[in-house]
């Protein structure tokens, strides 16, 4: 009976609604990476930028009570606040930025520096991430991707990485697959138990699968 | 010859409808960010228009309203693939289904203004506190979804029973309430027939209704804060008649399909089993998903 498979198909659909859902990013955050080197040529650190898409801008200053006349401006006061506001970071947050080198995944400090703006309605966030462990480029390129792992924001990288310190480096953009990420998120909610999902809070980590690879190589210096 | 026709015909009908449904929630996800981003800004523009008291802002904001609504039920969720369900499973009218398709459709947008209105009251207005409300209603939406199904379930099962029931021959004795010779004993079967309908009416609904779309939550938060809920409310109903027009046109399509195959098939007491059969199926799995799901949220 060939209506025997398109109802049920319609209701395996209705009821992965909430997985959907969570698969269905609300914050759009465009990204700007530097990647900061040290005398020595070595990466010190992270300085990043991001920017909050309109409507998700509006609610943050809007929850803190900020922009009381709506004039698109905040007053030096209420930057500051969210400078600090957005300094606490909570003891499991990564940051939402990932570093890879030589294999093994790069400990990052938590936010520094930070500044705070708001332009043309948009929230703007700017900071430095430093490496305590400075690593050497001439032995293997960083990987950098910017996700969050459960993927309700949605980071956009937004131009070329820069590198500040050192010449002779390069940065590749290695473009995400979205069908791929799709499928494999779909592939990971099948395998949780519903124990996993429901008692562990455990989901399907594929944030990364759904974020381009910024790779930055160095030529050996001589 | 010709009925063999009709039903290749139909099947293939069928067949190019799944796919194209399929191929377009594919397309819908691959865009789905830019979509989502797209239909966002949209929505902050209007919304700042508004409080800036903009000419024209009002019916702009009101059209993005029901844009967003029709755009978002395209994709997956928002109630279409339940309704298509129903319709595709039970007999009712043409009528009948638009009628749950609106009240659904309202109905959810009604709930997001409660919450919204609910948490601004209890939870001062605390954004997060009111997307955790939802997030603790959901699981009722689910609850209400596997009742239905077993209500179709039964249903079917007890066509099934029913039309196993082979006539009697020499069927002779008085009918007492001991009688067992298979089959029951029932009031007026159109009245009956009315009150399970009106229950797995309910139970639609409110499957439906207890999940409401973030993006009118958003915006009625976002009114409430600007001191336009009165416009927001609005906003939101509109938004539920976008996803009404999508949602009933799910559920026609399902229901003319139903009756295309019934046409099509041979006629005979042979197809009402395999129908209660199906029904019973049908149910079944609504049950178990739903079920799973909403226990999975709680």
């Amino acid at each position: 009976m060939p209506r025997a498979l398109i109802v049920p198909f319609c209701l395996a659909l209705s009821c992965l609604h909430p997985a959907q859902a969570g698969a269905h990013p609300h914050e759009f955050i465009d990204t700007r990476i530097t990647f900061r080197m040290d005398d020595g040529g070595r990466l010190e650190a992270i300085g990043v930028v991001w920017v909050w898409d309109d409507l998700t801008s509006m609610l943050i200053v809007e929850d803190l009570g900020m922009d009381g006349d709506g004039n698109g401006e905040l007053t030096g006061e209420e930057k500051q606040r969210l400078a600090a506001q957005f300094s606490q970071w909570p003891e499991d947050y990564g940051g939402d930025l990932y570093l890879t080198w030589d294999g093994k995944p790069v400990e990052l400090t938590g936010p520094m520096d930070m500044k705070a703006d708001y332009l043309k309605g948009r929230l703007v966030l700017t900071y430095l991430r430093a490496l305590p462990s400075r690593i050497d480029l001439d032995r293997a390129p960083v990987t950098l991707q910017v996700y969050d792992p459960g993927y309700y924001a949605f980071y956009d990288l937004a131009g070329m990485p820069e590198v500040r310190g050192r010449d002779g480096c390069r940065v590749s953009i290695h473009k995400a697959d979205i069908g791929a990420a799709r499928k494999l998120y779909d592939r990971l909610l099948g395998q949780l138990t519903e124990e996993e999902i429901m008692e562990q809070g455990k989901y399907p980590e594929v944030g990364g699968a759904f974020a381009d690879r910024v790779v930055l190589e160095c030529a050996a210096r001589p | 010859m010709r009925r063999t026709a009709l039903i290749v015909a139909v099947a293939l009908a069928l067949a190019l409808a799944g796919a194209f449904a399929l191929g377009l929630q594919d397309w819908l996800s691959q865009n789905a960010i830019a979509f989502q981003r797209g239909a966002q800004n949209a929505l902050a523009g209007a919304l700042r228009a508004l409080r800036a008291g903009q000419p024209g802002a009002v019916t702009g904001f009101l059209g993005l309203c029901f844009a967003h609504g029709f755009l978002h039920a395209l994709g997956p969720g928002h109630g279409k693939a339940v309704i298509a369900a129903y319709a595709a499973a039970s007999s009712s009218s043409l009528r009948r289904l638009i009628g749950l398709a609106a009240l659904s459709s309202l109905a959810q947008a009604a709930v997001a203004v409660v919450l919204v209105h609910a948490g601004v009251w209890l939870l001062d207005g605390a954004r997060d506190r009111v997307e955790g409300l939802a997030g603790m209603v959901e699981p009722l939406s689910f609850a209400m979804i596997a009742a239905l199904g077993l209500m179709l379930a039964r249903r079917g099962a007890g066509r099934l029973a029913g039309s196993r029931a082979v006539p009697h021959i020499g069927h002779d004795h008085a009918h007492g309430p001991d009688c067992g010779c298979g089959h029951g004993h029932v009031p007026d079967p159109a009245a009956l027939a009315k009150t399970k309908d009106r229950r797995e009416a309910a139970a639609l609904i409110l499957g439906v209704a207890l999940r409401p779309c973030t993006s009118a939550l958003f915006l009625l938060i976002l009114t409430w804060r600007f001191d336009l809920d009165l416009l927001g409310i609005l906003g939101a109903f509109v938004m539920g008649l976008g996803t009404m027009a999508v949602t009933a046109s799910a559920g026609l399509t399902a229901a003319l399909m139903r009756r295309g195959v019934f046409l099509a098939l041979p006629d005979g007491g042979s197809l009402r089993p395999v129908m209660a059969l199906f029904e019973l199926m049908l149910g079944v799995s609504i049950t178990v998903l739903s079920g799973a799901t909403a226990l999975r949220l709680l």
